[in-house]
């Protein structure tokens, strides 16, 4: 096994695959739904608008780690700088949100597998596969996760632009218009309020320390967070051209609703059961990558050598968690409401205030022992 | 006592004990050997005495003599008007009969009749420098460096009065000539191949890969009876710590006997309960000329004519050599239904078990009338009619390989007429499964690597458990499993998805394959030596191929 103070190194591609892999199967969670509802016509300018403020939030503090703690990461930081107590509460509170955001991503993905594909199947069996799955890509590491997440981007890539393109005899460009929807106003405070979906600020503080290339790394961030926004609006974009926000405010799995649309003549038809490739694959490289970090987080604050013992009952805890929710719109209001509503202020604010605090202690102390 | 005599102790005692099977005929034998070996492995860690007399005594010890008839110990005398005794010891139908009459007895016995009289301890420098024309003759002292020389077919020679023995190149036993590659044949490209003779291998290899820097290291494995294992590498381009792993994990293996190269590979193996091979071996000595080449490792194994190169990736084990020598548009075309026979080979079935199981709605109506009226006397659900079809193969196959080639013809005859005919007009499965088993068989054929397509043929059978039971959400879900455990499998230390996941810089030769001429640099994954194959354009004098901003130095020089 590999302790967890032996980190494994990954390359800039890999990494940009891995970022991207976390953000873009969103597209098939209720995000959609979530900013159809705020941004009207307009959706498709939010994963834009939350893109830029996540990168600048990125860029923020991928430079102060880099230029104040470098080959460190969040709780190493944390720790060295506020005491173990304080890294302790951190890492818990970031293991809290991770843990719950994979819980809600496997609901909702059971309840589509129920809905689509397996719907005389118990949602139990449906829920423990998938938690074995991911379990076990946890398991085999971060290594194994970003690699895997590197040979299926392309697909998702295709796959997504497939659909999109395949639905081209559905595309009505009015529906788009008008070009402000619900209002710049409403737009951008949809763009703040789901930002969270980018989770690339919090997601650095915890891979810095694993990049193989440390100069590459805000090529990476950058890198991931367009591939994604752009991907992300793309997508919107089509949908709503095919759906009205009315529509998809009702509808809880829109690349399955885009993808039954696709009517190629007689023989291309009714295509959405290939696609089941496409959200059952990206749904649990995401899973598996938060599983990890939550793993990874506590093992680093409560200094444990290694993270994998924890991984049974981290996916059991998941698993268990996914089931709360009475029925699928629970779930996704659940997920509305906490996730991706308070999400910024553990992926965004918590990181950001740490570095920040952090740094300026480590300044701090630098022009005392000038002075001194 | 040497290291051989802890070995024989553990062959000899462990077998017969707890489970009773213990004395009796066999028990009494397996004494007998253990004494008599222990003797023997003892005398050979001695020096050879100077008598011939005792000379004689122990290697009847040492071979079992009179009883083991393979031996033959041939006593004669060197010259006529002061004769030496001596003896000539070889393994009848290892060594070459014309070799030890032409070029050993006959110069002793006929040639040395002016022999002056020399003092005892001077002869043996006599015989080899004088009277021995053959091109390799090695002098040795001990029992140990003699007895493995006699086995390996060289001729053992002592002289009476030196305490010495001479061991002379003989080697000469019956081996199949070298031949037509039967399992990575290829229309383009040479069709010679590896065959049972350790130093026809080698040397096949160095008649293509001309270079004084191909290294040879030779080593031995096994205990009982040794096998000779050769390392070979170009110094000064493999990197050196891969050679050093390699050797590391061969001196490391602790066999009795080593039959073949297929055992070594399981020995060397990063993982060996993984389906995919993390070694190559091949018969075509100019794959093996390649691979060394790029920075790779070869083994060769005894008489073994499959030869081991190392490490691997998983692209490579989808290459076949044919691909370099042709037109690239060719070659990445061959590619291409190669691939494409990969994933046929390993989803058909099961993606016909999910479709009509789970998802008949992504079918064209006709298309799901068409499988539904020939599915209609059917009575077995799919699972099983589809299981019963591969079972039929996969008896096909075996059956095709271990029958006798005089009746070879049968099996074809009975295995269409099971599957292609008798089986459908009995309603047992319906012509669709019919036509999916077919071009499922047919594409693995494809897989141009043996242990590959093992891999492929098992996992076609978990995926089509996981479709039957989830339809396409278990066959996602499998197919993630496997290839995250793919990602984090290493041939050697070197992942086996490189170079695409880890990306690291490599020619394009991995999944599509580039041209000849733009095959600049070698795998970044084996951190060879030097980087650069050939230069970054091999074609200066094209202007089609010239890549831009490159100007001819003769334009230059005119300016």
């Amino acid at each position: 096994m590999r302790p967890v103070s032996s980190k494994a190194k990954i390359g800039a591609k890999e990494l940009t695959a891995l970022l991207t892999m976390y953000v873009v199967p969103n597209a098939f969670l209720s995000y959609p739904s979530a900013i159809s509802h705020s941004g009207m016509e307009a959706a498709w300018m939010e994963p834009l608008l939350s893109g830029v403020i996540a990168m600048v939030l990125f860029l923020m503090v991928q430079t102060l780690i880099r230029r104040h703690f470098k080959g460190l990461d969040f709780i190493e930081i944390a720790k060295e700088t506020f005491g173990r107590a304080f890294a302790i509460l951190v890492a818990l509170a970031c293991a809290a949100y991770l843990l719950a955001s994979t819980a809600s991503v496997m609901r909702e993905f059971e309840e589509n597998v129920i809905t689509t594909v397996l719907p005389l199947t118990p949602i139990l069996m449906v829920g423990l596969l998938f938690i074995l799955v991911v379990w076990y890509m946890a398991y085999c590491g971060l290594e194994g996760i970003a690699r895997t997440s590197l040979i299926l981007l392309p697909i998702l890539v295709a796959g997504i632009v497939a659909v999109c393109l395949m639905t081209v005899n559905w595309w009505k460009p009015y529906l788009l218009l008008p070009i402000w929807g619900a209002g710049p106003e409403a737009v951008e405070a949809g763009s703040l309020r789901y930002s969270s979906i980018f989770a690339n600020v919090l997601l650095v503080c915890i891979l810095y320390p694993h990049a193989k290339d440390d100069k590459s790394f805000r090529r990476v961030g950058v890198v991931s967070i367009l591939l994604s926004a752009v991907l992300l609006s793309g997508f919107i974009a089509v949908y709503h051209m095919v759906f009205t926000p009315q529509q998809a405010n009702h509808m809880t799995f829109h690349l399955y609703q885009l993808a039954r649309m696709i009517f190629l003549g007689r023989f291309f038809q009714r295509m959405e059961a290939i696609f089941i490739f496409l959200w059952v694959t990206s749904a649990v490289v995401k899973m598996a990558f938060t599983l990890w970090a939550t793993a990874y987080l506590l093992a680093s604050a409560f200094q444990w050598p290694v993270y994998r013992p924890i991984l049974p009952a981290l996916a059991l805890g998941c698993f268990s968690i996914s089931m709360v929710p009475t029925d699928v719109m629970s779930a996704v209001q659940w997920e509305q409401q906490y996730l991706l509503g308070w999400g910024w202020t553990i992926v965004f604010a918590l990181p950001l205030g740490v570095v920040s605090l952090a740094s300026l202690r480590k300044r701090g102390r630098r022009g005392r022992l000038r002075h001194a | 006592m040497t290291v051989n005599d802890s070995v024989l102790d553990e062959q000899f005692t462990l077998v017969p004990s707890d489970d009773g099977h213990s004395g009796g005929d066999s028990g009494d034998g397996m004494d007998e050997t253990k004494n008599r070996s222990d003797s023997d492995e003892g005398k050979q860690g001695d020096h050879i005495p100077s008598r011939i007399d005792d000379m004689k005594a122990d290697l009847e010890r040492i071979f079992t003599l009179p009883d083991n008839k393979d031996i033959v110990v041939r006593p004669f005398t060197v010259g006529t008007e002061h004769p030496w005794r001596a003896l000539l010891v070889f393994v009848d139908g290892m060594a070459d009969k014309t070799i030890i009459n032409n070029h050993i007895l006959q110069p002793l016995m006929l040639l040395s009749q002016a022999l002056e009289e020399e003092p005892v301890n001077g002869r043996m420098e006599v015989v080899m420098e004088t009277l021995l024309p053959g091109n390799q003759v090695n002098r040795t002292a001990t029992w140990q460096e003699v007895v493995p020389g006699i086995l390996a077919g060289s001729t053992g020679l002592f002289v009476d009065g030196c305490d010495e023995a001479l061991v002379v190149e003989s080697k000469g036993w019956e081996h199949r000539n070298v031949g037509l590659s039967q399992t990575e044949t290829v229309v383009r490209g040479p069709h010679d191949a590896f065959t049972e003779s350790f130093r026809a291998n080698t040397g096949l290899v160095r008649a293509l890969f001309r270079s004084e820097h191909l290294v040879t290291e030779i080593l031995e494995v096994g205990k009982l009876a040794k096998t000779d294992v050769a390392v070979m590498y170009v110094r000064g381009l493999t990197n050196k710590r891969l050679v050093g792993e390699i050797k590391r994990r061969i001196q490391a293996v602790d066999v009795d006997y080593l039959a073949d190269s297929g055992l070594l590979e399981q020995f060397l193996e990063d993982d060996p309960h993984f389906l995919v091979p993390q070694i190559l071996s091949t018969e075509r000595p100019d794959r093996v000329a390649h691979m060394l080449s790029e920075g790779h490792v070869a083994v060769f194994v005894g008489n073994s004519p499959y030869v081991l190169t190392m490490p691997v990736v998983f692209w490579t084990l989808m290459h076949t050599p044919e691909d370099a020598y042709l037109k690239f548009p060719f070659g990445w075309f061959l590619r291409v239904i190669r691939w494409s026979a990969l994933l046929v080979a390993l989803l058909l079935p099961a993606l016909y078990v999910a479709v009509t199981n789970y998802h008949p709605e992504m079918l064209p109506t006709d298309l799901m009338l068409s499988i539904a009226g020939s599915r209609e006397l059917v009575p077995f659900p799919v699972i099983v009619e589809i299981l019963l079809m591969e079972f039929s193969i996969e008896l096909i196959r075996e059956a095709g390989i271990r029958v006798p080639s005089v009746i070879g013809p049968t099996i074809g005859i009975v295995g269409a007429l099971i599957i292609g005919q008798a089986a459908v007009q009995a309603g047992i499965v319906s012509p669709m499964l019919v036509i999916v088993i077919a071009t499922t068989a047919l594409a693995s054929f494809v897989i141009p690597t043996y242990n590959l397509n093992f891999g492929i043929r098992l996992a076609r059978f978990a995926f089509l458990a996981a479709s039957a039971l989830f339809g396409f959400y278990g066959i996602a879900l499998l197919a993630c499993m496997i290839l995250v455990n793919l990602s984090v499998q290493r041939s050697f230390g070197v992942p086996l998805l490189a170079p695409i996941a880890p990306a690291l810089r490599a020619s394009p030769d991995v999944l599509a394959r580039g041209p000849g001429f733009v095959m600049n640099e070698r795998p970044a994954y084996l951190l060879t030596q030097h980087e650069w194959r050939q230069k970054p354009y091999t074609r200066p004098w094209s202007p089609v191929t010239r890549p831009k901003g490159v100007k001819l130095r003769r334009r230059r020089e005119t300016k």
